[in-house]
This record gives structure tokens, sequence and C-alpha cells, in this order.
């Protein structure tokens, strides 16, 4: 979605004196500027590398930098306007659409993607823990609770002797190799 | 030249076709002689499309302009080290590359592993006994290169002419790609993904003849390896072009054409353990298999994302309209893969169960679970807001923040893993061992944690990283002095001498913990991003932007231009404490026959922290240059682990010093040994 502004020198005024007071601002550790960085790191830049939050858009290869100058003026004029960061965030929705949001909502459809990759975990480690309960169901009996140490060394004689070593020096009859 | 690259790839084409059709056949029937000349037509796939490559590059080079592709990605003012890099900047010339590393592939395992004539299988020696399964790999090779020829010829040729006309000069190559990261990160991430078709291969082929043994599993270990290796440099060059070129200051934005390269490392990483458990101990076949299966898929699946423009990236390079095209050649693999499954399954049962909770086989199985899980938040992710398009008509975009969130406490149970994994003995591990082998690592750990909330630091995040970052060293660092202490005494050498014939010896054991060293310094580097700082502001002459321990003073402003490029860079004075440390320029290009412009970062990189300015452009109305300054601390980690895990991935390929005693005499099961143990 273009944003508009009504002529041109407006919107480079405007930007102007939103970067300038934004800049200044941000040294002095103001807390207007506090609030634009925390909002800027919630809004993604709406170009096409799809990559960089709103803050951080450097990219000249932008062909949507024109809309992110604008959207830095209009998000600096919300921000001093006092709005809930919530109303400003969804004011940005309405202009870009669901895309500006740097991270998915999580409310409706969207909540799905947060819930999912822990339902697979979920999932995943039930699996893990019945196959883990079904193999050690399947264990042989009649094997010794304790396994004797295989030869270590996968071959190489001289490496078990120092692996067997190593072992008895930890009083570790346990086999790693 | 451009008649004669088109047709040496119609040439391959039609190798690749009767290579395939009568090794099936061959195989089927059992025909000698029909799989030898399949052989031979595989092997000569690999020179006719060395032509082709030569021929376009000879064109790219001799600023041939009627060749579409050429005039789209190239120009006259292009250096000559980047005309190379035309050769993969889009989607024909880049698919080409993608066809000729796989017929190099196969030319390379059927060199290295033909049967001679006349010879049969059964003679092999027990080294040689995966040449077995060659001829038939090799057929299933020649199936992928058919297709990916097909696209080559009937999709996108690198060889039409433009329909009308040869323009005086090219479009030039896209400003991103003119850095010297996109002459090396490319070639390396094809060698990877294209490389994952060589197990593929082998597993398939295995599975298909029911190949007795596990030699198949050895050999599909050490291509992975190979592929693996590759994909993971090709990754982590991809973040630093990033991170140097595109100009926001980070490496890895969890692009979707990033997550698709990662998926495939992710189920490779997690094959490379769960091998280990059908070689010891005759366990996951099945698991194994479907392991390297979805790593190939997964590969294609990447090249499909990237060039299909399913979703949107910044790797848009090479988009159009071949999706479909992959569409298709996956659904045949997975239809291939099920069938092939299906009906030898029973070939693939367990020999072995698991005794223990608290043992080797069960650590791989939670790396397994693990990487796993990250694999699919990161697929899903990735595809989500295509699904959201599709459920609710409108595309959410799930980026960084969403994936950042949901990895990192999975990453860090991993890196803990890889510290608690080695140390787990195959078949069961005592408490009192787990207590005597992990108190000091663990003491190790808790200390660096308080030492960093000491420091006042308090994002969560990156206080957990350097706590396990210095278990995971700690553990790594024991293995090796324990080892090296009783060789050493042996010996009477020194430890380190010690310790370099320990790592010889089992090159595959203290390699991985290389590897895994690798993984806790790209780690470190990863959390130094928590303590990142920013700034941005106008920079007219001799203003100050403070950032990090530096302040900044702008000094004056350059101007250039040739033949490619007008340039103009800021000059800027860095001070710390007080006292000049370094002058940097942040510039801005024009790149004259694209008519794009790009910032060119300044970047100065120490061990502990990166000073990254970015000349932003003007500001419209006042004229002045606006800079981004951007301090990252431990960034340097990432690269220098990545370069750790490089030099342990070859140490674990190096065959150990007793090999050769190892391959005619192969090391038995860890339960076979311990019967022979008790006898
Ligand atoms: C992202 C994290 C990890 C990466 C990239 C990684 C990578 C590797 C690689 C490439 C090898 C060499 C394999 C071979 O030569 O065949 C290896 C060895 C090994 N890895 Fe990992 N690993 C990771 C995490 C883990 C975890 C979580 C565990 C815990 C179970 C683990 C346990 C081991 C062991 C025990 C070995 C040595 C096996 C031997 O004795 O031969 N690794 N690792």
């Amino acid at each position: 979605m273009q944003v508009r502004f009504a002529s041109r020198p407006l919107r480079r005024i405007s930007l102007a004196l939103a970067l300038l007071g934004l800049f200044t601002a941000g040294l002095r550790g103001d807390p207007v500027a506090e609030r634009y960085h925390r909002l800027a790191a919630k809004l993604r830049c709406v170009c096409p590398c799809h990559q960089s939050m709103l803050s951080e858009c450097s990219n000249m290869q932008c062909s949507a930098r024109a809309q992110l100058d604008a959207a830095m003026v209009k998000l600096s004029q919300k921000v001093r306007s006092g709005d809930s960061d919530e109303l400003i965030l969804q004011a940005f929705v309405q202009e870009f659409g669901p895309e500006v949001l740097a991270a998915p909502p999580t409310h409706g459809f969207s909540l799905v993607v947060w819930i999912m990759p822990w339902v697979a975990a979920g999932l995943g480690l039930w699996a893990l823990l019945a196959v883990l309960h079904y193999w050690r169901a399947q264990r042989p009996s009649a094997e010794p609770a304790t396994a004797p140490a295989a030869p270590a060394g996968d071959g190489d004689p001289a490496l078990a002797r120092v692996q067997a070593e190593i072992a008895r020096e930890l009083g570790d009859w346990e086999r790693r190799e | 030249m451009q008649l004669f690259g088109a047709y040496a790839v119609l040439l391959a084409f039609v190798l690749a076709v009767y290579a395939f059709v009568a090794g099936v056949v061959g195989h089927l029937r059992r025909r000698r002689r029909l799989i030898v000349s399949a052989e031979r037509a595989t092997l000569a796939v690999f020179p006719a499309l060395t032509v082709a490559v030569l021929c376009l590059i000879g064109l790219i080079f001799r600023n041939d302009f009627t060749v579409a592709y050429i005039a789209e990605h190239s120009n006259r003012a292009l250096p000559f080290y980047f005309k190379i890099a035309v050769l993969w900047s889009g989607q024909e010339g880049s698919l080409l590359f993608w066809s000729w590393l796989l017929s190099g592939y196969a030319f390379v395992v059927l060199l290295g592993g033909r049967l001679r004539p006349g010879r049969a299988a059964d003679e092999l020696s027990p080294k040689h006994a995966h040449r077995a399964l060659v001829p038939l790999a090799s057929v299933i090779l020649a199936g992928v290169e058919v297709f990916f020829l097909a696209l080559n010829n009937f999709a996108a040729s690198a060889f039409a002419s433009l329909p009308v006309g040869t323009p005086a000069d090219g479009n030039g190559l896209n400003p991103l790609l003119q850095y010297s990261q996109m002459d090396i990160h490319p070639p390396l991430l094809y060698l990877g993904y294209v490389g994952f078709a060589v197990p593929f291969a082998f597993c398939l082929a295995a599975l298909l003849k029911r190949y007795p043994g596990d030699r198949w599993i050895h050999i599909t270990r050490r291509w992975t390896m190979v592929a693996w290796l590759f994909l993971t440099i090709g990754i982590v060059l991809g973040g630093l072009w990033a991170y140097k070129v595109l100009g926001w200051g980070g490496y890895w934005a969890w692009d979707p054409v990033e997550n698709a390269a990662f998926l495939p490392w992710l189920t490779g990483t997690a094959f490379l353990h769960s091998v280990m458990m059908q070689e010891k101990r005759g366990m996951l076949k099945i698991w194994n298999v479907w392991l390297v299966f979805a790593t190939f898929l997964l590969a294609i699946f990447g090249d499909f994302l990237t060039r299909s423009g399913l979703v949107s990236s910044v790797h848009a390079f090479a988009q159009s309209s071949i999706g479909g095209w992959f569409v298709i050649f996956l659904a045949i693999a997975v239809a291939v893969c099920l069938a092939a499954f299906f009906k030898n399954k029973d070939f693939l049962k367990s020999e072995n169960p698991l005794e223990s909770t608290a043992s080797r086989e069960a650590g791989f199985l939670f790396n397994n679970f693990v990487l796993l899980v990250a694999a699919f938040a990161i697929l899903w992710g990735t595809l989500f807001p295509v699904i959201s398009e599709w459920v609710e008509g409108q595309k959410i975009s799930v980026g960084r923040v969403f994936f950042d969130r949901i990895n990192v406490p999975i990453f860090l149970f991993l890196l803990f893993l890889t510290g608690v994994g080695p140390l787990l003995a195959w078949r069961r591990t005592s408490a009192a061992s787990l207590k005597r082998n992990f108190l000091g690592p663990a003491i190790l750990g808790a200390a660096v944690l308080a030492l960093c909330l000491a420091m006042g630091w308090r994002d969560p995040y990156p206080l957990v990283c350097f706590a396990l970052a210095a278990f995971v060293l700690a553990i790594v660092a024991m293995e090796f002095y324990r080892g090296a202490r009783v060789l050493s005494r042996r010996s009477r050498r020194g430890l380190a001498l010690s310790a370099v014939e320990l790592t010889m010896r089992n090159t595959r054991r203290y390699g991985g913990y290389i590897i895994h060293v690798g993984i806790v310094l790209l780690a470190v580097g990863i959390a130094g991003s928590g303590f990142n700082q920013q700034t941005e502001g106008p920079m007219p002459y001799r203003a100050k932007l403070a950032v990090g321990p530096y302040t900044l003073t702008s000094l004056a402003y350059t101007q250039d231009d040739n033949a490619n490029f007008s340039s103009e860079a800021l000059i800027v004075r860095v001070d710390q404490g007080g006292r000049e440390i370094a002058t940097m320029y942040p510039s801005r290009r024009f790149y004259k026959a694209s008519n794009q412009t790009q910032s060119m970062v300044a970047d100065r990189s120490t061990l502990l922290s990166d000073l990254y300015l970015v000349y932003a452009g003007d500001d419209p109305e006042t004229n002045q240059p606006i800079l981004h300054a951007y301090w990252n601390p431990l960034i340097a980690w990432i690269w220098i682990g990545a370069l750790v895990i490089g030099f342990g991935t070859i140490i674990a390929l190096l065959p150990s010093r007793t090999a050769a005693a190892r391959r005619e005499n192969p090391p038995a099961r860890v339960a076979e040994t311990a019967e022979v143990a008790q006898v």
C-alpha cells in the first residue's frame, strides 16, 4: 500500500523534522525516542528485502524506502500524539496490512503459528518416550543388568588401551567408545 | 559458441535420459552390459556440461549480449572477477551450474567406485564392498540429472537469444551480488545442496537392492559429511555476505531462503548422529533412511523456494515460473521413496533394543528430536504466510521475532545436549559416572553465569548461552586432556603432540568434538547480539555520534567515478577513550548499468566487537548525510566458529591412523563385542 502525502515538500519537511527530532532525542535517552524504538522493533520495513525491522532498514535497494520514510514520520507523529502502542500498531496494520507487524499476532488464526512448534515438540517427545519405553520393554531379560565393558578403540588396540586406562583412572568401566 | 553450448546441454540431457532408462532396464533385467553402458553415459554427462559451462563463461567474458541471460545479468564494465559470478546470478545460469555440479558428483562417485568390467560385486573386499551399490546409485543420480537437464533445455535455457536485437550493453550484475563473498558463497551452498543427492542415491540404492550389512551406511555417512561441510560453509558465508552487504547490521534474518538452506542442514546433522546408532548398535535403520530422504527432499525444496517465488525473499535473484516443475519432481521423488520403503521395510529391522535412558543411544535420540523440532518450527514458520493466505486470504508475515523466540530455547537445549552427549556411554551410564564427569564442567558453567550476573548483565538468553558454552568447552577439553595425558605418559611426548596423536587415531570422534567446539564458538558469537547497540543520525562536517565505546566524528565527504559505478563516501574518525583508533569510509555506489544504488558497509572487526557503519544516504531536505552505526559484540566468533567446524569436519573425514587395519577387520558392534568380552 502506498502512503501518499498531500505534497512532496510537506513530506520532505516532516520527514526531516521527524528524523532530526528522533535522532537527537535518541542521544539524550528521551522517553519519546525510547517509545519510538520500542515500536519500531515491533514493525517491519515494508520493502522487498523483507528482512529488516523498521528501525534497521538501510537497504538502498529497497523500492519501498520512500514508504519506510513516510512510515517513520507517521510513527514519530503518532508517538507524540499519545495514542497507546496498540492503537499505533493497529494504524500501521490498516495502512500497510498485517505484514507490517514484526511478529504474528497472538490471537485469531495467527495463534496457530505460535502454538504448532510446541505441539509438534510435545508430540515428538511423547513419541520419543513411547519408543524408549517400547525398546526397554523389549530388552532380553537374560542379559546382565550391567553389560561388561566392550573393547574400545574402534579396532585400534593402542587407542583401546588408552581409553581403558582413562576409564580405570576414573574408576569408570563404562564404554564411551 | 552460443549454439555449441546449447547443443552441449542438449547432448547432456540425451545422455542422462539414456543413462537412466538403460540403467533401470539393465538392473531390472540384470543385463550387465546395459548397466555398464548406462554408467558410461552418466560419466559422459559431466564433460558435456563442462563444455556448456565453459561456453557460457566464454560468452560472458566476450560480452555477447545476443544471449538473453548475459544481457540481463552482465555488462561490459563489470570487473572480470565478478563476471564469473554471472554464471550463478540468475535463474538459467544457476540451474546450469547446479546440473554441472550434480554431474560432477556423479562423475566422482562413478570414477571412485565403479566395478571393473567383468568383476562381480561379491568378489569385492570389505573395503570396496559399497562399490556394489555404485551402479544403481549412478542410475538414481542420472534420474535426478534428467530433471535438472530438462529444466536447462526446456524451461530455463541459459543460451536462449534475446527475441529482438542486440543491446550495446547489458543490464549489469545485481549490485547486491558484486561482492567477493558472492564468488564463493553460491558455489559452496550449491555443492552442499547438490551433494545431498549422493547419500540419497546410495541410501535408495541400498534399500532397493536390500543390500546386506551396513557398508552402505558408511559410504552414505561419508558423502553426507562432504555435502554437510559445503552446506555449513555456504550458509555461514551467506551470513557473512548478508552482514557485509545488506547493511542492516545483522547476518541472519530468517529469510525464507536462508531457512531453506538451514532445513537440510538440520536433518543432515541429525543423520550424522543417528547414523552412529546404526553403525554401532544396528538401531534406527528406518529412521536413518528417512533422514537421508528428508535431507535430499528438503534440499530440492530449498531450491524450489529460492526459484519459485512462493515466499518473498531477499534472495529473489533467480525467480521465475518454474515452480511447477519442482512440484512434479518432488512429488515423484516422494512417491519413489515411499514405494521403495514400503516394499523393503522388513529389511530395516532394528537389531538391538535400547537398554537405558542414560545412554549414548538415548542422547542421540534426544539430539535428533531437538534438531527435528527446530526443523519443523522453521519449516512451519517459513510456510505459514502461504498457509495464512490460503486460509484467511491475507499474508501474515513471520519474521525474525517469531523464529528467534521459538528457536533460541530449542538451540540452547541442543547446546546443553552437545555437552552431555559425548559423556554418555553406549548402552548405559551410571549416576556415579555422570556425576563424576559433569561436576567440574557444571561448576565452571555456574561460575560463568555468576560472573555474567555480577557484571550486571541481565538478558537471560546470552547468559545461559555463555554458561552452556563454558560447560561444553570444559567437557571437550577434559576429553582431549584425559586421552592426551595417558598417551603422553606412554610415549613420553608432550601433551599437545599426544592430543594430535589421539585425534589422528580416532579422527571421527575427535573431529566431531572439534566440530562441537566450532558450534560453541558460533553460539557465543550469536549470543553477543544480545548486547548489540545501534544509533543513527545526520553527520555534517564535525558532527559526532556515539555508539558502544566509540565516538564517531564526520571528517569529510568524497566522491569517485569509474566505468561501473560512481560513489560517494563519508570519512569518519573513530575515537575510543579519547584516543583516535581508526578512520572508516562508509559509502554508497550508484551502478550505472543497472541504475541501482547500493550502500557499502564499513566494518571494523576485532575479536571483541565490530563497529559497523552504513552511509544511508542524504537527508532530502538538508542534504546532510545520514549515518547508521552499529556496535556488534563478539560477532567475529561466528566466522571463527565456522572455520573450526570446517577444520573439524575435514579431520572427521580423514581415515584414522589405524583405518587400514580396521577396514579389513571392521570393528564389531557394541553388543557383539560385549558378548565376546563375556565369553
Ligand atoms: C548443532 C549441534 C551439533 C552439530 C553441528 C554436531 C555435529 C557433529 C558432527 C559433524 C560429528 C562428526 C560425525 C561423524 O564424523 O560422523 C559429531 C560427532 C559427535 N556428536 Fe555432534 N553435533 C551437534 C550436537 C550434538 C549433540 C546435541 C550431541 C548429543 C547427543 C552430539 C553428540 C556427538 C557425539 C557423541 C559425537 C562423536 C561420536 C564418536 O564418538 O564418534 N552432538 N557431531
